[in-house]
């Protein structure tokens, strides 16, 4: 089922929450809406979902307007940060919550209830966990029995938010990784809301990256990491160094001191500078190297450039081991690629 | 947990314990003298005589009224407030409104009016010389100096036990049970009663408990509306003040006695709700202690 958000404005007393949001999420995708705290992210995604209700602006499911519709109505699957699963039930009571509380007519047999819970036991590979209360569970088990839980009505959309916001690292990778194969396996159209921007690019079809309460920028993966619209993404999806610069004939250089006319900040991603000893190109400017972290697949290294700016660069462990890096050295900074915004 | 008993062990490893055997002591020494030397002395008086008085005190007519108008009053006064009490925490852990400090404060009033003026103001309200006393009486309802004023006055007084209790557990377990139970389709009162409810049993059985002891006992907001007739409006508190006036020692102390094996009980049953009502809390920490800043609802 497709989503369509229009013109969706929402404030909590006088903090916007939401400015003038319009989203179009197509039958079957999965969406991630990135920002960081209080973008107006989680608000969006209850709103959807119904939990919430829009100040003025309108949501459309499959083309229908649900604006005012109640959540029941809506045929939404949520998932919550932590978890809320019912702490009296069994996990498969849990499960089963969704099926049991319908009305006689509409509710399936009890076997047909077991069958559909089993199912999805081991959809969500806990089959052997049916009779165990959420309190026996981990984090991880406890956030899939809540995606069972709501995949059990058979929702048209699936709303997720933060669902790995509440587990350790090492569980929160592999689980998403487990989720986006079993989008792929389910296909039910999912939004899901992070601030983890390696989460978003990785898990979704699109990212939708949101700052106080606007969205800034659409797009792939790619195009938000590659082709980021405005500061703000650039700096958001990662790492990055930024420059005051001017852009000259279309170029952008490197410029410290710049102001006025053709001013622009430069942006360069870490792993998208090259440290060497002598000088080399018209970009490259002399620094000290003040830190060394050598562990981890790439070497990050500190430095202060020759105006007194910290400058983070990435290397390769073998560029690493070519260049002989001492701390306190000095040594050349050579950008490889610049991405300038105007001012 | 772990650290917490760790840290515990290390403070107090740090006091020099000459202090610590000295607070122990005179805590012990305090309660000893203050509480179970006087409860002793209540059993020990009350069944100075044998058996047979004590039991032949408690047997007396208006002994016995006096119980039956004090269980009645719990029976009255309990189920009310805890209606009460869930309505309001419900409403105050659940909703944003204007005026939610003033209805906060406004339910903590009885515990801040003595209960002596709390019984004057009903008797100012439906007393016989009152307009709406009066028009009360015409239609042969008789509220002062009859059991209907006597539930009126214990409610006042109990009515914030419940939602004290139950506040800030509603607010601590939070909407999101509820949010999830909706979005799968569960109408307003499928919600309550399954969700709700369970999550809050064992603090409102915490709460009812403190009512049914306070109802119990209550003294002077009740001793003001009752008007002391005996086998009437008496309820046991205030038996035992007559007695105890008319020199009737050991039947003062046999219905004394019985007041207080019931309190012992209460306190019993409070005990056991409130562990397990910790427990069900501490349930919940443990699964949102999982890490991560809780992010609120506006971002």
């Amino acid at each position: 089922m497709s989503i369509e958000v229009r013109n969706v404005s929402k404030n909590f007393g006088t903090f916007a929450a939401l400015t003038d949001v319009s989203l179009t999420v197509a039958t079957g995708e999965l969406v991630a809406l990135l920002g960081p705290s209080g973008s107006g992210k989680t608000t969006l995604l209850r709103i959807i979902a119904g939990m919430e209700d829009p100040d003025s602006g309108s949501v459309l499911l499959e083309g229908e307007d649900a604006t005012t519709q109640r959540i029941q109505q809506r045929k939404v699957g949520f998932v919550f940060q932590h978890y809320a699963l019912f702490r009296h039930m069994t996990v498969f009571d849990n499960i089963a919550f969704g099926l049991n509380v319908r009305p006689r007519g509409l509710r399936p047999s009890k076997e047909e209830i077991r069958d559909r819970v089993m199912r999805l036991l081991r959809l969500v590979q806990l089959d052997r966990m049916a009779d165990r209360r959420p309190a026996q569970l981990s984090g991880g088990q406890r956030q899939r029995v809540a995606l069972a839980r709501a995949l059990a009505v058979e929702p048209k959309v699936l709303l997720l938010d933060e669902p790995f916001g509440a587990l350790d690292a090492k569980v929160r990778k592999e689980l998403r990784r487990w989720l986006r194969r079993l989008h792929d396996e389910i296909h039910v159209t999912s939004v899901f809301v992070t601030h983890d921007q390696e989460e978003a690019l990785e898990v979704a079809d699109r990212v939708v990256v949101m700052n106080e309460g606007r969205i800034e920028q659409v797009g792939t993966s790619e195009d938000v990491y590659h082709h980021p619209a405005n500061p703000f993404v650039y700096n958001f999806l990662g790492d990055v160094n930024l420059f005051h610069g001017r852009v000259e004939n279309g170029q952008p250089y490197l410029h410290p001191g710049a102001e006025g006319e053709g001013h622009a900040l430069v942006f360069v991603r870490p792993h998208l500078l090259d440290i060497q000893h002598e000088p080399s190109g018209e970009h490259s400017f002399k620094a000290r190297v003040t830190h060394i972290n050598p562990a981890g697949p790439v070497v990050k290294v500190e430095l202060i450039s020759e105006w007194g700016q910290p400058v983070q660069v990435n290397l390769t462990q073998e560029r690493y081991r070519e260049l002989r890096l001492q701390k306190d050295a000095s040594v050349y900074v050579i950008p490889r690629e610049l991405k300038a915004f105007i001012e | 947990m772990l650290s917490l008993k760790k840290n515990r062990a290390a403070n107090a490893a740090s006091q020099p314990r000459l202090v610590r055997r000295i607070l122990i002591g005179s805590t012990v020494l305090f309660l000893g003298l203050f509480l179970l030397l006087p409860l002793i002395a209540v059993f020990a008086y009350a069944l100075e005589q044998g058996g047979t008085a004590y039991w032949m005190a408690i047997k007396q007519p208006e002994a016995l009224a006096a119980l039956r108008l004090t269980l009645m009053t719990v029976a009255v006064a309990a189920p009310l407030n805890a209606l009460f009490g869930i309505a309001a925490a419900w409403a105050i852990a659940k909703f944003e409104f204007r005026g939610k400090n003033i209805l906060i404060t406004l339910i903590d009033l009885p515990f801040t009016v003595s209960p002596v003026i709390a019984g004057a103001m009903f008797v100012l309200l439906f007393g016989a010389r009152s307009a709406m006393g009066g028009w009360l009486l015409d239609r042969g309802i008789q509220i002062i100096f009859a059991p209907p004023g006597i539930f009126i006055a214990t409610i006042f007084v109990t009515f914030p036990l419940v939602a004290r209790e139950l506040i800030p557990l509603m607010q601590a377990l939070g909407n999101d049970d509820e949010e999830a139970a909706v979005s799968l389709g569960a109408g307003p009162l499928q919600t309550f009663w399954r969700i709700t409810l369970p999550n809050i049993r064992w603090g409102l059985l915490y709460g009812v408990v403190l009512c049914v002891a306070r109802a119990m006992g209550e003294f002077g907001a009740v001793s003001v509306v009752s008007g002391h007739i005996r086998g009437v409006t008496n309820t046991m508190p205030l038996q035992i003040e007559i007695l105890y006036n008319e020199y009737d020692y050991v039947a003062a102390f046999s219905v004394a006695s019985l007041l207080a094996l019931v309190s012992l009980v209460t306190l019993g049953g409070k005990k056991i709700f409130e562990w397990k009502s910790r427990q069900h809390i501490i349930d919940q920490s443990a699964y949102s202690a999982q890490g991560g800043p809780v992010e609120s609802t506006a971002s």
